[in-house]
């Protein structure tokens, strides 16, 4: 019976404790909670039958299949690319067992609104393969894309439906180079670095 | 749509799998996506006011799902990360 009373008390503060722990726990200080599940593309998504293969190019190393560019319209009404190693009409990423996976478009890409932005440009470095794609399209105000590294410019031809491409040997960033678009006035616009 | 910030997309139920997506802040001279999975990573910079995304495939059907922090309207959509900047 002494022994009973004299545990009561320690009994009542592990509670005390422990829901204090618990109250820290689930309290303000608690990172949002994670979704788990798959996001729709909603209206980024390509629309099925817009995508053609533009721009094709030879690996720079002369490694693997070719390069191109996957372009799309998404349901908003943007101008879609994706760039990736070419096989028959598609592009898409080689998959460990060497298998191209077709860029999936019903999932949207990297997107442009040439209604508010003369052009769009994305760089993607790939460590794995040691390149570097610059990809992007441009509307009807553009007349020149220039591609500038270690200050030596060149110009990236813009193809069929505004798509202008290249792949470099190599990793860069935008502190390595610049892209710009030349718009009809003369004047220039800076896209990325 | 501006986005500041890093997100972790977390990792998927696959105990394989270490997915894993972020973005930087929206300057172009920022990572816009990142795309992670085992050894194989692409990184993603864009121009102000597209959406910037990478895409890795060939991962199989277990990678179709994923987790993602819905505050920075950011996705793991698949075997690819987008994000919205500019």
């Amino acid at each position: 019976m002494t022994m009973r009373r004299s545990l009561l008390p320690i009994g009542l503060i592990l509670c005390i404790i422990a829901g204090f722990t618990a109250a820290t726990v689930i309290g303000a200080d608690v990172p949002p909670q994670a979704h788990v599940g798959i996001l729709e593309a909603g209206n980024l998504a390509g629309i099925a039958g817009t995508e053609s293969v533009e721009q094709i190019k030879a690996d720079p190393k002369g490694k693997g299949r070719d390069w191109g560019v996957k372009v799309f319209k998404a349901r908003n009404g943007q101008t879609c690319v994706a760039p990736g190693r070419k096989q028959g009409n598609t592009v898409g990423e080689v998959s460990k067992d060497g298998s191209i996976v077709p860029y999936p478009i019903e999932d949207g890409g990297s997107c442009t609104d040439l209604s508010m932005t003369p052009a769009g440009v994305q760089i993607t470095s790939t460590p794995s393969e040691n390149r570097t794609t610059v990809h992007g399209v441009a509307g009807p105000k553009v007349s020149q894309i220039i591609l500038t590294i270690n200050g030596e410019a060149q110009e990236l031809a813009i193809g069929h439906r505004g798509v202008f491409f290249t792949v470099l040997d190599g990793l860069f960033t935008p502190a390595d180079l610049k892209v710009s678009a030349k718009l009809n006035d003369e004047s220039e616009v800076v896209l990325l670095g | 749509m501006q986005q500041h910030g890093l997100v972790h997309g977390g990792s998927l139920n696959d105990s394989a799998y270490h997915g894993r997506v972020e973005s930087g802040p929206c300057s172009t001279s920022s990572r816009c996506a990142v795309g992670q999975y085992d050894n194989d990573v692409k990184y993603g910079y864009a121009s102000a006011g597209q959406t910037c995304e990478v895409f890795l495939s060939g991962y199989g059907p277990e990678c179709a799902g994923a987790a993602w922090t819905e505050q920075f309207t950011s996705l793991w959509h698949k075997n690819k990360a987008h994000y919205w900047c500019g």
